[in-house]
């Protein structure tokens, strides 16, 4: 099977759609579990320690009235649906908020922090 | 989807009406669909459109459902989970601004993109008449 990677196409958050930064790399953590040794004499016991499934470092095209929607959503007390959609046109849902983490002006560059509400965290959507 | 949702004509028509009434929409408005005038083909196209979602109704395809958060109509995918739409607001259709007045497909894929919170791309990956179903609450909701 090949599937296509590459740059993230667009987000969706409470369903205004968002350009992806060609350059953006979604630094998504899968995983449940933080995975962490603790060393002892016998080897190395593995700390599973719970993680939320972020998805980090989401560059956005961003104008003023962009910023103004994300300052927003980041500062609403209720959860929102949230979206991306892949290279391979694969979209990914869930329910949660953002964190507003900087707009860069000049690159016309916002980034946020997405977080899912749900310990699933992000599903496929179906078609 | 699950046969749950499924219902009646008269029951579906019901539901129907809420619809309208919720939206506040005058089918009589769309009664007229004599002659080959623009207004008599666009009635055509609105009544067409009521029978898809009347039978989407009956086929479980979609329901309605009135909450804090105001009139959602729900479909039920066949890949088993839901999409709730919620109500049309004027972000809705701030968002289908975005599309030329020419993108007519485009511009109702704005709108229920933002009134199922997922964007436009999600309703795009819609297929068949699960898409249709969109399309046509999506047309009726800007003609009505």
């Amino acid at each position: 099977m090949g599937n296509a990677v590459g740059s993230i196409k667009k987000v969706a958050l409470n369903g205004f759609t968002f350009n992806v930064m060609g350059d953006s790399n979604f630094d998504h953590k899968k995983g449940k579990f933080e995975t962490e040794p603790v060393v002892h004499s016998g080897g190395n016991t593995m700390s599973k320690k719970l993680r939320a499934q972020n998805v980090e470092s989401v560059g956005l095209q961003c104008g003023a009235s962009e910023a103004e929607v994300l300052k927003e959503l980041s500062e609403s007390l209720t959860n929102f649906d949230m979206s991306y959609t892949n290279a391979a046109n694969d979209i990914f849902r869930a329910v949660g908020s953002i964190d507003f983490e900087g707009h860069d002006t000049e690159k016309g560059l916002a980034t946020i922090k997405m977080i899912p509400e749900s310990a699933d965290g992000w599903v496929p959507f179906l078609a | 989807m699950s046969d749950e949702n499924k219902l009646s004509k008269e029951s579906a028509q019901k539901e129907l009406e809420k619809f309208y009434d919720y939206y506040e929409i005058e089918t009589e408005d769309f009664e007229k669909v004599d002659g080959d005038d623009d207004e008599s083909r666009a009635n055509k196209a609105i009544q067409r459109m009521q029978l898809k979602i009347l039978k989407g109704l009956m086929k479980g395809k979609i329901s309605f459902k009135e909450d804090d958060g105001g009139f959602i109509i729900v479909l039920h995918k066949k890949a088993g989970d839901t999409l709730e739409f919620k109500e049309l607001d004027g972000f809705a259709k701030a968002e289908m601004s975005k599309k030329k007045s020419s993108d007519e497909y485009g511009r109702i894929f704005a709108l229920t993109g933002k009134m199922c919170g997922l964007g436009e791309h999600a309703v795009k990956k819609l297929k068949g008449p699960e898409l249709s179903l969109v399309e046509a609450i999506g047309t009726t909701l800007l003609m009505g």
